[in-house]
């Protein structure tokens, strides 16, 4: 199936060190949106859509899974 | 009898039908459609009147379905040689106001005829495709006409460059063509590429999906990596034509021409690297604060980004950059970025581009799908093109280089004809943390307190390995640099490197993992 481009998801398991967007926030792509500990590395996730946080679905701390949802966007209005 | 200027008028009104193309009607639908002429195509590409067209007068050879009685001009393509920037190439552009610019024999047969030119000549072709498929009153001939331009793709391939423009739609066997060519150039909404389109998905898998979300623009630089350059309109697009011309040289036998050679950007190279190892940054800052002019055409810059590869300069002379991203997926290598980064080591290898490599990787991407889709051979096909490649090889290790990516990021291993390292290298066969827990297993387990023994040898280990001075005890690493030398290393080791030659056994060819 097509994946939805407004899903934000781990590109492998690791540790969420730091959330950077509320939600309600416009982002454009490329924006730093969290921040993903994962191969040894404090990686910046990027959005990959301009638009706007619809829902935050991990919390700080949180050790997330290989493609597990992390932020939900939505088309900016 | 005709007068010999009524024989001139008569060519002049013959041309002219045929210029016309598929008529004003079809032409003001193109136009409609966002799209340009096959003619203004080939004029916004071309340097101003080098154009020669040839094969204008050709002629179909359907004589079924009340075809013989249709006249269809230039059979549906234009096609010719000419100039961009000097330099001779040869190309043909489908016209889709002509019969929706589908492909018969004749039309086959008329793109034979440039790219046999190209080839016979070693300059470089460019195709653009803008065709509804196979022209199906024709029948098999019309497949006949696709298949001889395959093995001309295939007889040309690494002999003379190859760029397959996407200026339409390209569906069903007439996406071969471009997959077999160097670079695919697309325009976003413009393009259209698939084997099987919507209407066929949807009869048989009963999945709806519109013609841009299977195989658009995006889709081909995003997702598949067919595309290797995504372009907002078909004038930027002809730009990047241009520009890519000007890096590669016109044949296999030749090197790219020189331009006169430009100091980089005044950057603080040395700041771009972080001081903490688990700090992410942009790896093409590093490109461009050692290439000319800070210069840098990127290649497939939106597919699998945790590797970065492309063009530019140092001191005059092409070179290709080859690198890894950190700020992308951490800079592991994985399927699609191995599949990526050997296509690009193969092509400048063909083409006699020294290979400039930045190292700075965590190693390969672990994951069952990642091992499921066959990550070992497609892993494995760096490791092949960097060994097999004889052009210039130069090596810069900036931070990570372990384990097995350490190896296949054209090591002195892989006879890399200089590896330089930064002082921040850290070369070693796996992270601190993986290698304490392995060989200081007892020691932690017995430990009255372990994970302080854990930490303790995980410094150990750190403190030996996490640096360039290992390797280069035993030679692994030629120099190690500041990172303020790094311009200079390269240009030494490229101006050392120039004449190189390397015997390879004789076979008639080699069996790349695919």
């Amino acid at each position: 199936m097509l994946k939805n481009i407004y899903n934000m998801e781990a590109f492998m398991p690791g540790t969420v060190l730091e959330i950077r967007v509320k939600q309600g926030d416009k982002v454009k792509k490329g924006d730093v949106v969290l921040i993903l500990d994962a191969m040894k590395m404090d990686n910046e996730i990027l959005s990959p859509v301009d638009g706007v946080v619809k829902n935050i679905c991990v919390e700080q701390g949180a050790s997330v899974a290989k493609d597990q949802l992390l932020v939900e966007f939505a088309p900016a209005e | 009898m005709a007068t010999n200027q009524e024989k001139r008028e008569d060519l002049k009104q013959r041309k002219s039908v045929v210029m016309a193309g598929g008529g004003e009607k079809a032409i003001a639908k193109q136009k409609e459609s966002g799209k340009l002429t096959a003619r203004e195509r080939i004029d916004s590409i071309l340097d101003p009147g080098s154009f020669q067209e040839l094969d204008l007068f050709l002629k179909h050879s359907c004589r079924d379905f009340g075809m013989e009685k249709k006249d269809l001009a230039g059979d549906g393509v234009v096609a010719g040689t000419g100039t961009v920037n000097g330099r001779p190439v040869a190309i043909y552009a489908q016209d889709f106001t002509v019969v929706a610019g589908a492909l018969g024999f004749m039309h086959g047969m008329k793109i034979c005829k440039v790219m046999d030119h190209a080839l016979k000549n070693k300059i470089p072709v460019i195709g653009i495709n803008d065709s509804g498929g196979a022209r199906i009153q024709e029948g098999v001939r019309a497949l006949a006409g696709y298949g001889e331009i395959f093995y001309r793709n295939t007889m040309a391939s690494g002999v003379i460059p190859q760029i397959s423009v996407i200026l339409g739609p390209c569906a069903g066997g007439a996406v071969y063509s471009p997959a077999l060519t160097d670079f695919v150039f697309v325009v976003d909404q413009v393009s259209k590429m698939f084997i099987t389109g919507p209407a066929v998905i949807e009869s048989v898998l009963h999945e709806k999906i519109s013609q841009e979300d299977l195989g658009g623009a995006r889709v081909h630089a995003e997702i598949t990596g067919n595309a290797h350059f995504f372009a907002e309109s078909e004038k930027e697009c002809f730009a990047q034509i241009k520009e890519l011309l000007s890096y590669i040289p016109s044949n296999n036998k030749g090197k790219a021409a020189p331009v006169a050679p430009k100091l980089p950007k005044k950057v603080n190279i040395a700041d771009i690297l972080p001081d903490n190892v688990r700090k992410p940054y942009d790896v093409r800052d590093v490109i461009r604060a050692v290439s000319d002019d800070s210069a840098f055409l990127e290649v497939q810059e939106l597919f699998a980004a945790n590797v970065v590869v492309g063009f530019g300069r140092i001191e005059g002379q092409t070179v290709g950059f080859v690198a890894n991203q950190p700020r992308v997926k951490a800079g592991v290598l994985d399927v699609d970025s191995s599949d990526k980064c050997a296509r690009f080591i193969r092509y400048c290898d063909a083409f006699n581009i020294p290979l400039v490599t930045f190292v700075d990787l965590p190693g390969y991407l672990p994951g069952v799908d990642q091992e499921h889709a066959g990550v070992i051979r497609h892993g494995a096909k760096i490791l092949y093109a960097y060994s097999e490649a004889t052009v210039p090889k130069i090596t810069v290790i900036l931070r990570k280089a372990y384990g097995g990516g350490y190896i296949a990021m054209c090591s002195n291993h892989l006879h890399a004809d200089f590896v330089y390292a930064w002082p921040t290298a850290e070369i070693a066969v796996m992270g601190s943390a993986g290698a304490a827990n392995i060989i200081f297993a007892k020691d932690i387990k017995e430990s009255e307190n372990p994970e302080q023994t854990r930490q303790e040898k995980m410094q150990e280990y750190s403190d030996k390995f996490a640096n360039p001075y290992v390797a280069a005890s035993y030679g692994y690493v030629d120099a190690v640099i500041d990172p303020e030398e790094t311009r200079s290393a390269v240009a030494h080791a490229l101006m050392i490197t120039r004449d190189k030659s390397v015997d390879t056994p004789c076979r008639k060819h080699g069996l790349p993992p695919f």
